[in-house]
């Protein structure tokens, strides 16, 4: 008879791969009262906590252990799934976050679908959604914040108009550590999205289902309308 | 953030913060600028 195996098996302990986790996390971008810093900061649990480029976790709640602690909610999140952070970004509350590539590293808890961590680089901003539905190329100021630092939300060029804004360049080079911007940001799948978001390749045409309408295809249609009176006119004198 | 099931605990170093190319990081134009105004938007590559 064979032996039985152990149960419940438990979490393995004392891992110690030899790089770090990548992982996929959503965040807020800010920018310091003086403008020369830029940040980013949680969602939830974290959305009063600001961090740059790399940062340590510390545990709101109680400063005397490390996070991540077990039965503690501490630490920075990440999921190894970008698609499942591309999901969570769909909720009405993230929309006006940034979606970043992450290093985790430190001490961790892995879980199935990411980990709770103490160390944290990020990598990348691979994603940032204007909430029209385009591709962010730049970041205007949220409307709310924290004391010190304004919260910026991402918009396109479209959007933006004559507000001031900040190209995401501009925001990575005031971060505290090189982050790359993602070349091009994906679309929504929403047909007609453009997925570029310079105006060069954003036709104004190109406008979402029920949107409204853009100044250029107003005036495309009133050019037309004054070509068709210069044609009833010219034919009316050739009679 | 619902992550699931506890997995594993453990320690990892971050190996590769020493080898970042130091080019990535790009200089900042005019602070607050009009987007409008800028004929080629700068979105970063690198």
């Amino acid at each position: 008879m064979g032996r039985l195996p152990l149960w419940p098996a438990g979490p393995a302990k004392g891992e110690r791969p030899g790089r770090p986790f990548t992982g996929y996390k959503l965040a807020h971008a800010v920018l310091s009262a003086d403008g020369a810093s830029a940040a980013f900061a949680g969602l939830t649990l974290g959305a009063t906590s600001v961090y740059g480029a790399v940062g340590d976790a510390c545990c709101v709640w109680n400063r005397r252990h490390s996070p991540p602690r077990r039965w503690c909610g501490c630490g920075f999140y990440c999921l190894h799934a970008l698609a499942d952070a591309r999901s969570l970004a769909c909720a009405t509350e993230n929309r006006a976050t940034l979606l970043l590539e992450v290093a985790a590293s430190g001490q961790y808890i892995r879980y199935e679908r990411g980990l709770r961590y103490s160390r944290q680089r990020v990598r990348a901003i691979l994603d940032a959604r204007c909430m029209c539905g385009r591709a962010g190329s730049a970041l205007a100021d949220a409307g709310s914040g924290l004391i010190g630092w304004r919260h910026l939300a991402p918009v396109c060029d479209t959007c933006a108009g004559n507000r001031p804004a900040l190209s995401l360049g501009e925001f990575s080079a005031r971060l505290d550590g090189p982050v790359r911007v993602a070349e091009t940001l994906p679309s929504t799948g929403l047909p007609g999205t453009p997925l570029a978001s310079s105006p060069r390749e954003v036709p104004a045409a190109r406008e979402l289902p029920g949107a409204g309408e853009s100044p250029i295809a107003v005036l495309s249609a009133e050019i037309a309308l004054l070509h068709a009176r210069l044609d009833d006119l010219q034919s009316r004198l050739d009679k | 953030m619902r992550l699931g099931k506890e997995q594993a605990v453990g320690y990892v170093e971050d190996t590769e913060a020493d080898s970042l190319p130091a080019e990535e990081v790009m200089a900042g134009e005019a602070d607050w600028t009009p987007l409008t105004t800028d004929p080629e938007p700068s979105l970063p590559v690198s």
